[in-house]
Order: structure tokens, then sequence, then C-alpha cells
């Protein structure tokens, strides 16, 4: 059966979510406090939009919160998102709740207060860009390292050959060095006895006359 | 004693005078600095302007250290938001949120806080006063004081 997904939202963030679970045959069901959007959404949108204050139980449950799945609180208001999330939980016994925040500290402040689950667009967005920062400052240090020192990120999938073995098990060549490991959202300094993980993304530091070989041994071992 | 109050509209600064003239040392947070000066001069509670939304300003107004927070904005969720973390993540012991919703103030019930709903309070008030007129200010009891 269909997942039934209840979104309490606005702009284009709720229009865009509602066409994505859409497209993932997910039975959705919208909820807007503004008139006009509702209006504009519900002939873009082929599913069912109520018009309404979400953060009023009456409007959560005549877009039926009492038979949804999941429900989604991505209004532009931390306090409203956090008040449709407990009322779908503790009033309608939702079993999914998100609630999107734009203060990072809500995060887990909202998930001791009963949230399933807390999304920071504020925190994915300085991730990501930190994360890309990092990359580029190793291979900023790569020509200060000695000429023609390549800094590579290999993702290791399951099928690869280095996910599931250890780091001294590798006959990786000798001028190349794993000099870290991304796993989730750590950074990992692995020794010889480093065991891979499917995910994982390696970060070699490796000659250009080697790389080819390197990446093939962690990819296919040999 | 040490009171926090989170809104500066009508209810929130009256509140927060009363108290600072009996003494009490309060902290007032509205995001509107203008409103913030409208509070007399006279007023010895502390103005902290800042966005109740964000945990910060809370953090900021000391409310760990409060004996009593009253999260009296305008709007019922950010209410609701104040006093569940004064009383979850501050562990303040007497936390007081006003909810305009008499729907919301049932749902929320189970709370460890105090609820006014000023829409309940008052209708109760108008229908005991309607209902049996001949109990002399049996609900109004300034009416009663005056009478009396």
């Amino acid at each position: 059966m269909a997942r039934r997904v209840l979104i309490a939202g606005e702009g284009r963030l709720l229009y865009f979510l509602a066409r994505r679970f859409q497209s993932s045959r997910s039975e959705v069901t919208v909820i807007c406090p503004h008139l006009k959007e509702a209006e504009r959404l519900s002939r873009r949108l082929k599913c069912l939009v109520v018009h309404g204050d979400p953060t009023q139980p009456r409007f959560l449950e005549e877009a039926g919160a009492g038979k949804a799945d999941d429900v989604i609180a991505a209004t532009g208001r931390d306090e409203d998102n956090l008040v449709i999330c407990q009322l779908a939980a503790q009033h309608f016994e939702v079993l999914h709740t998100v609630a999107v925040v734009q203060d990072p500290d809500f995060v887990d402040a909202f998930r001791k207060l009963g949230v399933g689950a807390v999304i920071s667009t504020t925190d994915m967005l300085a991730r990501l860009v930190e994360k890309r920062t990092s990359l580029e400052g190793l291979e900023d240090l790569a020509p200060a390292a000695g000429q023609g020192v390549i800094v590579s990120d290999v993702l290791l999938k399951e099928t690869d050959h280095a996910a599931g073995h250890r780091l001294d098990t590798l006959e990786l060549p000798e001028s190349c060095l794993v000099g870290s490991v991304i796993r989730g959202e750590k950074m990992l300094i692995p020794k010889g006895d480093f065991l891979f993980a499917p995910g994982d993304r390696a970060i070699i530091l490796v000659t250009p006359e080697v790389e080819e070989e390197a990446i093939r041994i962690l990819k296919e071992g040999r | 004693m040490f009171v926090v109050v989170v809104g500066a509209g009508r209810f929130g600064s009256l509140a927060a005078q009363a108290l600072a003239e009996q003494g009490v040392s309060v902290t007032i947070i509205d995001q509107s600095l203008d409103i913030l000066e409208t509070l007399p001069e006279s007023f010895s509670g502390f103005r902290l302007e800042g966005d109740a939304a964000e945990l910060e300003t809370l953090k900021r107004s000391r409310m760990d250290e409060a004996d009593v927070v009253l999260a009296v904005t305008e709007s019922d969720s950010l209410n609701l938001l104040v006093a569940q973390l004064a009383r979850e993540l501050f562990g303040v012991t007497r936390v007081v949120a006003r909810i305009f919703d008499p729907v919301t103030e049932s749902v929320y019930k189970h709370l460890d806080v105090t609820i006014l709903c000023p829409t309940t309070l008052g209708l109760d008030n108008l229908l005991s006063g309607l209902l049996n007129p001949e109990k002399p200010g049996g609900s109004n009891p300034s009416k009663e004081k005056k009478d009396g």
C-alpha cells in the first residue's frame, strides 16, 4: 500500500517536497495556511490540498492526519513545526514525524520533545560547504608536498574489494598513502589494522604514476 | 526570585511591571526594540531584544537560572515552544504558557506547564456571570471589590 505522507508548509519547499513524494508513489496530502497558494497548489499538484493553519488540530484532522504514515512539518517557523509534529505524534498517533528547523540548536531539543526526526537546512548546507573546502584544502597542499602528488577521493562501494578488508592486507604501491577515511560524518585517520567498510571514502595521497594502480587495488584488489 | 517574561505585548509588559514593582528580578524578551521601549522608564527589569524562536536568545536571558518563566507572546506555537524548552531543557520549575486556542490547550494538558487560556477563562467567566446573575458578582472580582 502506498505510503501516506502529510506535508504542512508553504513556499517552494512545500511544492517540491509534495512533487518528490508523489513521484515516489506516495499518497500525498498538503496543508497550506495561505489561501492563494493553497488554490494554486491544488491546481498544480494532483492531491488533496487543505487550506488552513496546520498548528490547529482540526486542519490536521481534515487532512487525514489520523491515517498518515508520515507527517513532515516544513513551515518557515520552527515553533510551528514543533507543534505540528507534537500534535501529529500525540494527538493523531502518527509514527513518523519530521520537522524542518532554521535554528540548528533545535535539532537536539526537538528530538527531546518527541519529534521523530529533525532536519536543519542550515547545518546541512554548512556541512556540505565545509566538507568541500576541507577537501579543497587538501588539494591545495598537494603541490607543496612535492611535485606531482595527487589527492584522490575514492568512494568504496559494497562490491569494491577494499570494503571489508584491512588496510595492511591491501597491496598498495609504495608511493601511496591513505591519508584519511570519511565515514558518514566522521573523518578517520587509518592505521594498518583499519578495516574499510562499504560507503567509506578513502582520501589517498599518491604520485601520478601509480594513481591508477592504487585505485584499481582499492576497487578490484589487484 | 527571578522571572523571565517572553513577549512584551499588553499582558507580558503588565506582568513584568507588576512583578518588578514587587521587587522580583525580571527579564523581559521581545523581538521588537520599539515595543520594549514602550515600557516605562521606571521599569527596573532587564529588557532583552531577541527572537524567542532562537535557542541562543533564551540562553542569553539566563533562563536556566529562572524560578518562573511566562511564555506570553502572541503566538500559541511560540509559547508552547518556549514553555517546553524552559521545562525540559532549562529545568525551570514553574512555567506558564498562554494558549489562545482551546483545542490546542486540551491537547497540551498533559504537559508539566500551567496553561493560561484567555478564551476559556473569558468564556467561563462570561457564562457563569450570565447564567447566575443573582449571585452578586459571582464571577466578576473587580465589580465585587467595588461593591464590597
